[in-house]
């Protein structure tokens, strides 16, 4: 009694489906829908839900302030806000107050200043002597949402710089 | 910027990786729900437990690859190369009663594995089987040679 041969070698190919003429429809809930991708892609890819920083100069009475800030950061992200302040008068600054604002250091977490501030957000630099620069740091992770301004206040002896600082937090 | 490119990458390594390996290793889901059931959780996932809990970033991302995953089914759709490439074809495994033995090797299921697969759909002979196919789900689909009903692989006992 032969066995009977239980494989082939041939390779068939698999039933195929008919062809027909194929054309792309999108209905419209579907192009309602793509445009949203689109738009978020679109916007993503511009950076424009990405941390951004920038830095703003003001030179006043002599004294140079240079303050980089976030103008635009996420939530529960560490963020920086550095002070620097340069300046050029003949005779040395006796006191330096930077005044962070409010609206901006409200609802925070991990808040830390360098050097440390007051309660009320006030740093204070004593005996800055002419030509000296000296970098103020305050560290935080915002837990708010939405756009945020505050003035940034320092006081150098009888001077004082105003900068108006913006911050706007994505979720 | 850098989460589209991100995503861009893990989309098409995921899905190329996934053709490579064959149909049988996600017999339970399409590669395409694989790809997406992973991605999804990923970026997601990062979002919550990273330290930045950056919702938009997430939204970009999942968007990023609902977009792809669109564009990947609309040129499937348009361009039959392109679902021949995407998702393969379907292979023949047991024709008029003998195995295909070059489809076997190829797709790495052993004969029992076909057996088994016989029994859960009712048939006992493979004279029984005109055609078993690997369809690009994973799953083995069967032509009976008496042209009678195949029992349903996934129905659930009572």
């Amino acid at each position: 009694m032969t066995r009977k041969k239980l494989t082939t070698d041939r390779v068939p190919d698999p039933p195929e489906a008919p062809d027909i003429r194929r054309t792309v429809r999108i209905p419209p809930e579907q192009w309602a829908g793509l445009v949203l991708l689109i738009v978020i892609v679109a916007l993503g890819a511009a950076g424009l839900f990405e941390r951004k920083d920038t830095t703003v100069r003001f030179s006043q009475h002599d004294v140079d302030v240079q303050v980089t800030y976030p103008i635009r950061a996420h939530y529960r992200e560490d963020v920086q806000f550095v002070v620097r302040i340069e300046h050029h008068a003949p005779a040395p600054i006796d006191t330096v107050r930077i005044h962070f604002p409010a609206q901006l250091f409200r609802n925070v977490a991990d808040l830390q200043f360098l050097p440390d501030a007051s309660a009320a957000r006030e740093v204070t630099i004593t005996d800055v002597p002419p030509g000296d620069a000296r970098e103020i740091e305050a560290e935080l992770r915002p837990s708010y949402y939405g756009r945020r301004s505050g003035d940034l206040i320092i006081d150098a002896g009888t001077r004082r710089v105003t900068v108006k600082l913006t911050t706007f937090i994505l979720p | 910027m850098d989460t589209i490119i991100r995503v861009t990458i893990v989309y098409i390594f995921l899905l190329a990786t996934m053709r490579l390996l064959g149909k049988r290793e996600f017999g339970q889901l399409s590669p395409f729900e694989v790809i997406n059931l992973l991605i999804i959780s990923e970026i997601v996932q990062q979002a919550m437990i990273r330290d930045d809990y950056s919702l938009v970033t997430a939204l970009t991302g999942v968007s990023v690859l609902l977009l792809l995953v669109y564009l990947t089914s609309l040129l499937s759709y348009r361009f039959k190369p392109v679902a021949t490439v995407v998702e393969g074809t379907p292979s023949v495994l047991v024709m008029n009663g003998k195995y295909v033995v070059y489809n076997l090797d190829r797709e790495r299921i052993a004969p029992d594995e076909i057996q088994a697969e016989m029994h859960k759909s009712g048939l006992e002979q493979l004279d029984q089987v005109k055609l078993a196919v690997l369809e690009n789900d994973g799953k083995i689909t069967f032509i009976r040679t008496d042209g009678g009903e195949v029992q349903s692989n996934d129905e659930e006992i009572a």
